[in-house]
């Protein structure tokens, strides 16, 4: 499998249109260890419609060899990763116009990756009452909520999350929108996830959540509500 | 305050206006300068929230002590708990007098409403 990436590089090249080049070298050496790529995943098939929407969606519309490169992908290439930041902060609709065999996966921004070392050193007694330490199983699961939610709701989920720890050895996924705010709690042992949406002046709604694909429904509402 | 007069108050009812003291820890310090509200959770596996009564404490108080670097105090008031269905209870320990606990079942509103509506006297200040 052959893939490609887009990273931020300043390139007199293509000075006229941007700071963006194509590095296939150094995605070749990255090949195996791709979590050290930072940027978003997409995997393929990626078809020339496809190309087309995530090269807009990447800022990509005004390279000049923009169709050379939307060729290659088509013919030569079935996975693309970019790091490039998006320039819609309207992802949903130019990522809904891939289609639904290709898969996006944002990779966990250094920023949560930190976070979450953090929060892993923490000892019990950690709030300087009886907190137990962050359990791992709780961790993975947040990671594993992060990237899916993010890989259909695009990447500012991720941009935006807040990391708590919670004094039973779990931990809390908090996202602030104006007067919004969502809380999904993710118990010590990683199997149970309960959330509170807050959306004034509505009443404050809580629950469990039992699937990820409510999960994603839920945080859809709250990004365009 | 004598021993014999925090025997003597400690089955009272607390007025609306006491307030209560809360230490905040720096991993629960946003970015945007908000307190998650996880920082108004239970002691893990109890119904209470450890809190000392201002009446018998201070912030500096609060904050004596070893591995407290960078953690914030907020305050709740008594009124706060009994509109969300929590009842403070005064719990002295043998080295802390001002101890108290806020017992009751917290849902995530509930910590919302305590994270929201405290005053926060000492921020917290963010891990290096």
């Amino acid at each position: 499998m052959i893939k490609m990436m887009l990273q931020t590089q300043p390139s007199k090249r293509y000075n006229r249109i941007s700071r963006h080049r194509i590095n296939l070298d150094a995605f070749r050496k990255n090949i195996n260890r791709t979590e050290s790529v930072r940027g978003s995943m997409i995997y393929g098939p990626v078809s020339h419609f496809d190309a087309k929407a995530i090269l807009r969606y990447y800022n990509f519309n005004a390279i000049q060899s923009k169709r050379s490169i939307l060729d290659s992908i088509q013919s030569s290439y079935d996975s693309v990763v970019t790091s490039l930041k998006p320039k819609y902060s309207n992802e949903n609709s130019i990522l809904s116009r891939v289609s639904p065999n290709v898969k996006i996966t944002p990779s966990i921004p250094s920023v949560v990756k930190k976070r979450i070392q953090e929060l892993e050193r923490l000892a019990d007694g950690w709030n300087s009452y009886s907190a137990k330490a962050i359990n791992n199983e709780a961790i993975r699961m947040g990671i594993s909520v992060l990237v899916q939610i993010s890989s259909g709701l695009g990447s500012q989920l991720l941009d935006s999350v807040f990391i708590a720890p919670c004094s039973d050895g779990g931990i809390q996924l908090e996202w602030e929108l104006d007067l919004k705010e969502f809380i999904l709690k993710i118990e010590p042992d990683g199997q149970k996830m309960f959330y509170l949406l807050a959306n004034p002046p509505k009443e404050e709604i809580e629950g469990i959540i039992n699937s990820m694909t409510q999960l994603k429904t839920m945080l859809r509402e709250f990004l365009i509500s | 305050m004598s021993d014999e007069q925090t025997e003597t108050i400690a089955n009272r009812n607390f007025e609306i206006t006491d307030q209560f003291l809360r230490r905040i820890p720096p991993w629960h310090l946003k970015p945007d300068g908000g307190i998650s509200s996880a920082a108004f959770q239970n002691d893990d596996g109890t119904d209470m929230m450890s809190v000392n009564w201002l009446k018998l404490s201070s912030v500096e108080h609060t904050l004596c002590g070893p591995g407290l670097i960078g953690f914030g105090v907020a305050s709740i008031s008594a009124g706060l708990c009994y509109s969300l269905n929590q009842n403070p209870v005064y719990s002295p320990d043998i080295d802390n007098k001002a101890h108290c606990d806020i017992v009751g079942h917290k849902t995530k509103t509930i910590s919302r409403i305590f994270s929201k509506q405290a005053n926060y006297l000492r921020y917290p200040v963010a891990p290096p």
